[in-house]
């Protein structure tokens, strides 16, 4: 690390693997189009997207780089029309992982999976327009059918889902890093491209 | 002016062993120099040595000194060394970095902050000298391997270096961006710029060039005039691993019978009303090699893909050995190694490869991979990684599977790329050897050295129909020879 | 003599918006539709803004399909009350009415600039808001990654085929993760590669050099975004109106 300030490679690095992670994320994010199946990309995301984001964190060794993952995926989620929340929490997880990722030295195992949880984490933050809306449906709802019905639908629609999503997605980042891991030495180690 | 010094270099990866050893080299300016030697002699590493990234991107010790213009090119950033040295690569699909033709062209432009005006100046003027106006304004994602390699070349000159480097850069062409490529290569060299190409394909370029350097294990072994390169031998040039210097010539050829066949009938393909593919029958002898020729867009791999039952919307049947398939089933008969063999291989070691491609992985599997890896001389490989080995070696390991399939219709999409005449011959071999096991083989290739040292049978497609099929009788002999010229 | 070619970008035909216009209405929008809660025709409105961009940019059948859905649905909230639904059914419609008039607008929206703007109008727009580099080009590549990783995909998606390696085989219920692994290695694999060529071609190309980068494509406001600003102007003044 003789030089700190990101270069034209990195940047490029950069790019390719949030190229890669927007596109895994719509794959299984297609499954979320089916509310119900909503939960299950806090399971299926964090898994999958361990292997691109293991590979990504062998090409960083300087800070930023995350972030900046985290900032263009923010972006995007803004102009795919998903307001400002995914922004909001795609920044914070970008730049606290990265806070994490540094604090490792980007070397550290230990370090990379807890980074990679907090960066996951971004992802509540999509689903998150979902609770506001059904909170102010849910006060429409109050004014015309009473407080009863409104209890009915909670237990439907889980606004704790969000809480519940950290814990969620603790588990399954750990999965995917360790099985990001094992592909890492089990291809492409061998194969000499990480 | 170029001057390299003693020079030496290793890499410092394993991924390229080939480095160079004590490189003496002067190029005048407006020379055009060819670099040329078998796979891995090291002609990579001195374009990259001359355009700046080795040692700089590509990592390793650097001995001696590399002079550009009079300048020591180790004192000088990338960024500098940019503007006086343009460089084209191999592969069209990797080196573009916008998605539209003409930011790609500006993109140099761009980098070094040219001002817009200026800019449109030489997107204007290089579009005009390349002959490639049509091309501006386009989806590169919708552009031919030969169009991008023009778009390449126009980005690199319309930043107006004074070198342009050239790492085989006709590799994945076909012949007639070729000649394309050839009509650039001599605007340059009217434009009186230094050209260096490192290639494996010297026809097409033996009119314009100066100089010409062979390689071998990272020395330069001969140095001389494209006058002195003519007289050598044709046998020496294929000894010394190189293709041929002059356009290959067909001829008529004995024909070894082969009566039984088989027949595809009413092939047909159409998407949004229109007819890609329309052949109404093709009856092909078992064991043949047939060579598939065709323009750009005859339909060429669309065929291909047919064959393999991966276009779903393709309909048709396969008559073989008396049972008849329709198109949907074709792929549990046919098997496709494809241009990029890097796609077709998943697992973690060789032999696991080749027992993917089998019903179970019993004992009896186990022998028969170890006999398909001895007869392809991987048998060193078993357990390495496919994707660390060489070209050619994945290329061995992808046909390894398909034997293992025991699929009986075997096609080949472009098998010789960017191979070196030693390469060529070995898998025009392996060709031949599958065919005498029984297999049919059909070949898309540009590769005319390949067409005549192993296809049996010819198949030239016009506007996705078959415009004829046949053997080397004179009269195909002579299409095929009008066809690459 | 010389002769002096020189390239001219081809003009805007139809309703042209700059870059730098969807994004910031983008914001506008995301930011009214929280507080056109009970205003049908204001959300109507909403509704129309980013249905006449894509039919103004040939996108009829997503145009359509959002126009019908929306037509539904104010027909579902116009009917609410009047006929009676299953309790279920009843919430799940409420939702749905809900979902379409709070996020269609701002989906549509979004669909509209994706689909509307080229990348290098992006990056030009980037450049002129003095965005940092470190930001534009993985941005870039991004925009350049995303049609390689669907060509790249589509041919392992070919192979696996050919040799069976797809869900539901046999070979697929032996190791059901390997399908993923078989799916995302060779692909990672390819783009890394890819990447890394990439990468040499931009550097000896100048990328990443000391100067400040220019940019081609040129961008300036015109008619139809003052057209915008002064519908924004107009519905900003419709809410505070509306509050009071």
């Amino acid at each position: 690390m003789k030089n700190s300030k990101l270069n034209a490679k990195d940047l490029i690095n950069v790019g390719i693997y949030t190229a890669i992670y927007l596109v895994v994320f719509f794959a299984i994010g297609m499954l979320g189009a089916i509310p119900i199946l909503y939960p299950l990309e806090y399971i299926l995301v964090p898994i999958v997207t361990g292997i691109p984001f293991m590979l990504f964190l062998t090409k960083v060794e300087k800070f930023g780089m995350v972030s900046i993952m985290g900032v263009i995926l923010a972006v995007f989620w803004y102009l795919m029309g998903y307001t400002y929340i995914p922004t909001i929490t795609y920044i914070l997880a970008g730049l606290l992982s990265d806070l994490v990722l540094s604090l490792g030295k980007y070397k550290s195992f230990k370090f990379d999976v807890i980074g990679y949880w907090i960066f996951s984490c971004g992802m509540i933050g999509c689903a998150a327009p979902m609770w506001l809306l059904t909170a102010t449906y849910m006060e429409q709802v109050r004014d015309s059918m009473g407080d009863e019905y409104v209890a009915g639908i909670s237990r439907y629609m889980p606004s704790w889902m969000g809480f519940a999503g950290i814990g969620i997605i603790l588990v399954s980042s750990i999965i995917g890093a360790f099985f990001g891991r094992k592909m890492l030495k089990k291809h492409f180690e061998r194969a000499g491209i990480a | 002016m170029i001057v390299l010094k003693n020079v030496s270099f290793f890499y410092h990866t394993e991924e390229h062993k080939s480095g160079v050893y004590d490189i003496n080299l002067t190029v005048p300016s407006g020379q055009i120099v060819m670099l040329c030697g078998a796979s891995g002699c090291g002609k990579t590493t001195i374009t990259r040595l001359i355009n700046g990234l080795a040692p700089t991107y590509y990592q390793g010790e650097l001995k001696g000194q590399i002079l550009i213009n009079n300048v020591d090119s180790s004192g000088i950033t990338l960024y500098e060394l940019s503007q006086k040295v343009g460089s084209v690569f191999q592969n069209p699909r990797s080196q573009f970095f916008s998605i539209d033709s003409t930011s790609e062209i500006a993109f140099g432009c761009e980098n070094t902050g040219i001002p817009r005006e200026e800019m449109y100046h030489r997107i204007g003027q290089v579009a005009k000298d390349l002959n490639m106006e049509y091309l501006l304004d386009r989806n590169l994602f919708a552009l031919s391997g030969g169009e991008k390699q023009k778009i390449a070349c126009a980005s690199v000159a319309a930043m107006q270096p004074d070198i342009f480097i050239l790492d085989e850069p006709s590799s994945n062409l076909d012949l007639r961006t070729i000649s394309d490529l050839k009509e650039v290569v001599r605007k340059w060299k009217a434009q009186g710029k230094t050209v260096i190409v490192a290639e494996h394909r010297l026809y097409y370029l033996m009119e314009l060039v100066d100089r010409i350097i062979y390689m071998e294990d990272g020395k330069i072994i001969r140095d001389m005039s494209t006058e002195e390169f003519k007289k050598i031998d044709e046998k020496d040039i294929h000894q010394m691993g190189l293709r041929s210097r002059t356009a290959i010539h067909f001829e008529e050829k004995e024909h070894t019978n082969k009566d039984e066949t088989f027949s595809f009938t009413n092939i047909s393909f159409s998407y949004k009303k229109y007819k890609f593919l329309d052949i109404p029958e093709i009856k092909i002898p078992f064991g043949a090699i047939v060579g598939i020729l065709g323009y750009n867009g005859a339909g060429k791999s669309t065929l291909a893909k047919s064959i393999c039952g991966l276009e779903k919307k393709t309909k048709g049947f396969l008559n073989y050995k008396g049972s008849i398939f329709s198109a949907k089933d074709w792929k549990n008969k046919s098997y496709m190694v494809m241009q990029d063999v890097n796609h077709q291989l998943f697992t973690e070691s060789v032999l696991d490869e080749i027992l993917l491609s089998m019903e179970n992985d019993n004992e009896e599997a186990k022998q028969k991979a170890d006999k398909i890896l001895k007869d392809l001389n991987l048998e060193k490989f078993y357990d390495v990684h496919p994707l660390s080995l060489s070209g050619g070696q994945k290329q061995r390991v992808a046909i390894g599977s398909a034997i293992a399939s025991g699929k009986e219709l075997l096609i080949f999409d472009e098998p010789t790329s960017g191979l070196d005449y030693k390469h060529m011959l070995g898998v025009s071999k392996l060709m031949k050897n599958l065919s005498s096991e029984g297999k049919t083989l059909f070949i898309i290739t540009h590769d005319p050295e390949l067409l005549k040292e192993c296809c049996d049978y010819l198949l030239f497609l016009d506007n996705g129909k078959l415009d004829w099929f046949g053997g080397w009788t004179q009269e195909n002999a002579d299409r095929v020879n009008s066809f690459f010229i | 003599m010389k002769e002096n070619v020189i390239y001219r970008p081809p003009k805007h035909r139809g309703v042209y918006l700059d870059p730098r216009t969807k994004v910031l209405f983008m914001f506008v929008l995301a930011t009214l539709i929280f507080f056109v809660n009970k205003n049908l025709l204001m959300n109507s409105v909403l509704v129309l803004i980013p249905i006449v961009l894509l039919l103004s940019n040939h996108r009829y059948r997503p145009a359509f399909i959002y126009g019908g859905l929306f037509i539904i649905a104010i027909l579902a909230k116009l009917l609410h009350g009047k006929l009676e639904f299953p309790y279920l059914l009843a919430m799940f419609l409420g939702l749905i009415t809900e979902l379409i008039f709070r996020f269609f607008p701002v989906f549509m929206f979004g669909y509209y600039i994706i689909k509307s703007t080229k990348p290098n109008e992006f990056i030009s727009a980037m450049n002129l808001c003095h965005v940092p580099e470190a930001f534009i080009i993985p941005v870039s590549v991004v925009f350049r990654f995303i049609p390689t990783l669907g060509e790249e995909s589509r041919s392992i998606g070919n192979a696996m085929r050919m040799r069976e390696v797809r869900f539901g085989t046999p070979k697929f219920w032996k190791n059901p993760i390997l399908i993923l692994e078989y799916r995302v290695i060779p692909l990672m694999m390819s783009i890394a590669k890819i990447g890394e060529e990439l990468s040499a071609a931009a550097l000896s190309r100048g990328l990443g050099g000391l100067k400040k980068r220019s940019c081609l494509v040129e961008l300036s406001f015109g008619i139809y975004d003052i057209g915008m600003a002064v519908i924004t102007v107009l519905l900003i003044i419709w809410i505070i109106v509306g509050r009071m």
